[in-house]
């Protein structure tokens, strides 16, 4: 069975279109539209994204969550079995985890976190033998998911444009630190990417 | 049945796919085999009063194309669809 892209990755998923309206997202003090948000990388990066960099789409917690109740609903045994099997390549990476907004809502990041624990326990990793322990004790993800430390933003919209930047990074092999990008960069590259999308959206 | 009547069989069988949204929430459409997913995406949307760009469909995880048709998803009677909202990115909770 083919691999079923993870959590809707937007480089390796189906093509996105981008919607009239969607730039003005990059409008100062707005939120990126998670189309506008996957459709950047899905233009940029295709091609380019190395085997052993997963990414999930920006509206992963809303897959995460989905998907996770099925786990419990025997209706949906079929569906569940169908994702385990495409996502069972994934078993094999490591997963380390970016989050720009960790430092000011320790309590969201962690809800997210027991959704990406879940679904890789669920799906990705079910037919290892320690996918349980990846519920039974919080602190296991550590051992196969590294909750790593990134630039944070002091304002309340801008997670999606750190998003990208980390992955920028991550493709041009430079290591993420907490400083390795500023808020100030962020603000230059969210006028930067409006500008080329005004004008080339490919 | 010559081939040609075959495929038009084929084309005109129905079938009854559910799409459930975030809420749990579930609507029907019965539909042709050949029918393209996009016309029930609009269909969907206009029922619920939002922009069909607003939403992403998926079938067991995967995004499904507008272009796609039940057939080429190989959908059964009954299947069912996810749907999710697009969200905005950035918040701070």
């Amino acid at each position: 069975m083919n691999p079923i892209p993870f959590a809707d990755n937007p480089v390796r998923g189906k093509p996105i279109s981008l919607a009239t309206g969607y730039v003005e997202g990059l409008d100062p003090g707005q939120w990126l539209s998670t189309s506008l948000e996957d459709y950047v990388p899905q233009t940029s990066l295709a091609g380019k994204l190395p085997d052993h960099v997963l990414i999930g789409s920006s509206n992963c917690s809303t897959y995460f969550h989905t998907y996770n109740s099925k786990l419990r609903n025997e209706d949906d045994a079929h569906c569940v079995q169908q994702m385990r099997d495409g996502l069972q390549p994934y078993a094999e990476s490591g997963v380390n985890v970016f989050d720009s907004l960790r430092s000011t809502a320790r309590r969201r990041a962690t809800a997210v976190l027991h959704q990406v624990r879940k679904f890789l326990s669920g799906f990705c990793f079910y037919k290892l033998g320690h996918h349980q322990s990846l519920l039974k004790d919080p602190d296991y993800i550590m051992q196969v998911a590294e909750f790593r430390q990134c630039p944070v933003q002091t304002d309340g919209y801008d997670c999606g444009l750190f998003a990208l930047a980390v992955v920028s990074h991550l493709l041009c092999d430079k290591d993420i630190h907490p400083s390795v990008f500023t808020q100030a960069h962020i603000d230059t590259f969210r006028v930067a990417l409006r500008h080329g999308l005004s004008s080339n959206p490919e | 049945m010559s081939d040609n009547e075959k495929a038009a069989d084929e084309g005109n069988e129905t079938i009854t796919i559910r799409i459930r949204d975030q809420t749990g929430e579930e609507t029907f459409f019965k539909i042709k085999k050949t029918t393209k997913m996009q016309k029930v995406f609009e269909t969907y949307a206009s029922r619920k009063g939002i922009q069909s760009s607003s939403i992403r469909f998926m079938l067991d995880g995967e995004r499904i194309l507008p272009d796609a048709t039940p057939k080429m998803l190989e959908m059964d009677d009954q299947d069912q669809i996810d749907c999710m909202l697009e969200q905005t990115g950035g918040r701070s909770f």
